[in-house]
């Protein structure tokens, strides 16, 4: 390829980059057009969030009063090959089926949560919080917080 | 240089990712997905154990063919075969895995450098091929910065005009790790720090963005290339150090594209550097001429 060539494919390649980055993010936001990304990464600052969390009632025949919130430090997830925010998406996931009472749905949401308690025992609370995260961080408190699930893993989805 | 230390890093991130991806490490079996350049596993009815293992020898073995015939497109060729197995793997297990790309992009345009630079006395038009090559590979990284850079700036915009914190508010970083800590609850040095004393952060936050938008902008300045990367591997040290987010991939990578640039000056001054930044080397500029349009006048 002569340079002159080169040049108009190098430039060419770079636009149609820039352009695919842009259709990612309004065609593909959970990037599911592999290897397409629109790299937008932490832009949106978040005032408010509503998102589905987890409260552990109990693990391995230990009872907690109050639950065990899961973004508080949860001993759990060290004894897992995961980070935090892999759950985060999962929770949400059987969070949304819940609300949907889709039990399809529900039974993949628990097949991928409960991986957290490693087959022991545990019952759980699955809730849709809202939250402002500089309150949250300070103060633990929710602005709103409701419970849309109940789960004993003894009984099977 | 450039592309001999290029290769060596990939020989060494293989062994990483030998020593990180170990069968005891996997993520949860039940979360792979395979992405579609792993068909091939599901082709010959591996298990996902098996995937990764092949995966991981092949990476190793494609790193060493790249370190050792770099010169040759075919060997180049199989170390991005190889990287783009391990992006597939690291990204079939329910998150697309973001810092791989860098490596994956630049090792596919490093296949078109051309292979008659380490022959004899290369031409003419062969340097200049070898050096379009690398500054396209140069400016794909750039790219991906601005990119995150610009979506920044559109989304402040949009939250700013909707009376919201935005990312170019005082609180706009604290805010933002405020949200992510209890997402990764693992090491965040100075995040806490951070959101107890915001000011700091917020001046942080605009020159990164400023860093971010403009970055595509030492391609044509590369008087500020190593400027530029000081500064983004500073920023993933800092995306560490207050927000616990690994991007490591991304530090060796801009270190062998950028440090060792041949398009950097032999001498650079911290003047000619300061004139040729993005909107202040504008200002400077401005502001010079008026003082010497005003001391002109004066005489």
């Amino acid at each position: 390829m002569s340079y002159v060539a080169l040049k108009k494919v190098v430039l060419v390649s770079l636009t149609l980059y820039a352009a695919s980055a842009w259709y990612a993010h309004f065609f593909a936001p959970n990037e599911n057009l592999y290897p397409l990304f629109s790299w937008n990464l932490f832009s949106y600052i978040p005032n408010e969030v509503q998102t589905y969390t987890i409260t552990i009632l109990s693990y391995n025949h230990t009872i907690y009063n109050p639950p065990l919130a899961f973004d508080k430090k949860l001993f759990l997830l060290s004894s897992v090959n995961r980070s935090p925010n892999e759950f985060i998406w999962e929770i949400g996931e059987l969070g949304r089926a819940f609300e949907a009472q889709d039990t399809d749905a529900i039974k993949r949401g628990r097949t991928l949560v409960e991986t957290l308690f490693r087959g022991m025992p545990a019952r759980y609370e699955v809730h849709h919080a809202t939250y402002d995260p500089l309150t949250y961080w300070k103060t633990d408190a929710f602005k709103e917080m409701r419970m849309i699930g109940v789960v004993d893993t003894s009984v099977k989805p | 240089m450039l592309v001999r230390v290029y290769y060596a890093i990939l020989l060494y991130s293989s062994f990483i990712f030998l020593t990180e991806w170990s069968t005891a490490t996997l993520p949860p079996l039940d979360s792979f997905v395979p992405l579609w350049p792993l068909w091939w596993g599901h082709a010959l009815g591996l298990s996902t154990v098996a995937v990764a293992q092949c995966v991981r020898i092949f990476f190793v073995g494609a790193t060493f063919v790249g370190v050792l015939w770099y010169d040759r497109w075919y060997a180049r060729l199989f170390v991005f075969a190889g990287i783009w197995q391990v992006h597939a793997l690291a990204s079939s297990f329910g998150i697309v895995s973001h810092p791989w790309y860098g490596w994956m992009f630049t090792s596919l345009i490093f296949v078109l450098l051309p292979d008659s630079i380490w022959r004899n006395e290369p031409a003419h038009e062969t340097r200049r091929t070898f050096l379009l090559v690398i500054w396209w590979a140069q400016a794909y990284i750039m790219l991906t910065y601005t990119l995150s850079g610009i979506w920044k700036l559109l989304v402040g915009l949009q939250q700013t005009a909707a009376g919201e914190v935005s990312g170019f508010a005082p609180m706009g970083l604290a805010y933002q790790i405020a949200d992510w800590l209890p997402k990764i609850q693992g090491e965040a040095i100075f995040g806490p720090f951070i959101i107890t004393h915001p000011y700091i952060g917020w001046a942080m936050y605009l020159v990164v963005q400023y860093m971010q938008i403009f970055a595509i902008y030492t391609m044509i300045r590369p008087s500020l290339q190593k400027l530029w990367c000081i500064e983004l591997v500073l920023f993933h040290f800092g995306t560490f150090l207050l927000m616990g987010i690994t991007f490591s991939p991304f530090i060796p990578l801009l270190l062998a594209l950028f440090f060792f640039s041949p398009f950097i000056p032999e001498a650079v001054s911290w003047r000619q550097i300061a004139f040729e930044l993005p909107i202040v080397g504008q200002l400077l500029q401005f502001v010079r001429t008026k003082l010497l349009a005003h001391r002109t006048i004066g005489r």
